[in-house]
C-alpha cells in the first residue's frame, strides 16, 4: 500500500435531495473510500446555497466537504463513480496538507461503520426558510431551554 | 551656428501625483496558501464583471498571483464565483 495522501473532495449536489439522500450519498462515499484503504478525516454538509451561474439549468446547490486519507491511485476511481451519479452537479478533488493520521482505526479492521464526524454548517442566512438542519437546531435550543424550567417546577 | 536651446517645458517643474508603493497583502501577511473556499478574499480580487484583476493593479506577487488565479479558477468551476459579465447579469455576483 502507498503511502497516504490528505485530499479534499468538494461535491455540489442537487437541491432537491432530502437529509436521508444526502446521508446515503455520504455514507456511500465513505464505503468507497474505506473499500480503496482510505479514511475520512471530516464531513462537512452546507446549506442550499445559490450557485453563481446555472449548472444543468438548476440554480441552487448543495455543498458537501469531504476531507480525505488515500493512496494515491482510487481517486480517479471515485471521480468517476461521481461523474456517473446524477444528482452530482460538480465535484473537485484537491490535494492539501497532511491530515494527522487516525488513531486506532488501522488496528481494527472490522465491518464497523468508520469513525466520523458530520459537521452540520449553518450559514447565517439560510437561503430556504424550510431548512431541515435549522428546524433540527432550533427544536435542540427548545428542549434545552425546557428542560431547567421543569426541574424548578418540580421544586 | 547652432541653436540648441531645449524647449521651455523641458524646464518646468513636471508635475508627479503622489506616488503610493503598491505590495503583495499575501506577502505583508505572510500566507501559506490560498484557498478557493474563501470567497471573501478571491472576490476582492475580481472586478463587478467577474474578471480577475491583473497584478499590475491589484500589486500582487507573481507568486501569489498564481496562486490566486488557480483559487478563482476552481471557485468557477464549483460555482462559486461567476465566470462571466452575463452570468453577474443574470444571477448576481
Amino acid at each position: 500500500m502507498g503511502k497516504l495522501r490528505s485530499y479534499e473532495l468538494y461535491v455540489v449536489l442537487r437541491p432537491e435531495l432530502d437529509e436521508e439522500a444526502i446521508q446515503a450519498f455520504t455514507d456511500h462515499l465513505t464505503q468507497l473510500v474505506t473499500d480503496h484503504q482510505g479514511s475520512v478525516a471530516s464531513i462537512q454538509v452546507k446549506n442550499v446555497r445559490k450557485l453563481a451561474y446555472a449548472i444543468e439549468k438548476t440554480l441552487e446547490g448543495r455543498d458537501i466537504i469531504l476531507q480525505l486519507r488515500l493512496p494515491p491511485g482510487p481517486t480517479k476511481e471515485i471521480e468517476r463513480l461521481l461523474q456517473l451519479n446524477e444528482t452530482v452537479l460538480r465535484y473537485l478533488t484537491t490535494r492539501i496538507p497532511d491530515l494527522p493520521e487516525p488513531e486506532e482505526e488501522e488496528t481494527t479492521s472490522d465491518d464497523s461503520s468508520p469513525a466520523k464526524e458530520i459537521e452540520e454548517v449553518v450559514e447565517e442566512e439560510p437561503t430556504s426558510p424550510d431548512a431541515p438542519e435549522a428546524a433540527i437546531e432550533t427544536e435542540a435550543v427548545d428542549s434545552a431551554l425546557e428542560e431547567p424550567e421543569e426541574e424548578e417546577i418540580q421544586q | 551656428m547652432s541653436n540648441h536651446t531645449r524647449p521651455s517645458t523641458y524646464k518646468k517643474k513636471q508635475r508627479r501625483r503622489p506616488f503610493r508603493r503598491k505590495y503583495c497583502i499575501f506577502c505583508a501577511e505572510k500566507a501559506k496558501g490560498i484557498d478557493y473556499k474563501q470567497l471573501d478574499l478571491i472576490r476582492q480580487f475580481t472586478d463587478d464583471r467577474g474578471k480577475m484583476i491583473p497584478r499590475r493593479k491589484a500589486g500582487t506577487c507573481a507568486k501569489h498571483q498564481r496562486q490566486l488565479a488557480l483559487a478563482i479558477k476552481r471557485a468557477r468551476f464549483l460555482a462559486l464565483l461567476p465566470y462571466d459579465a452575463e452570468h453577474v447579469r443574470i444571477y448576481g455576483r
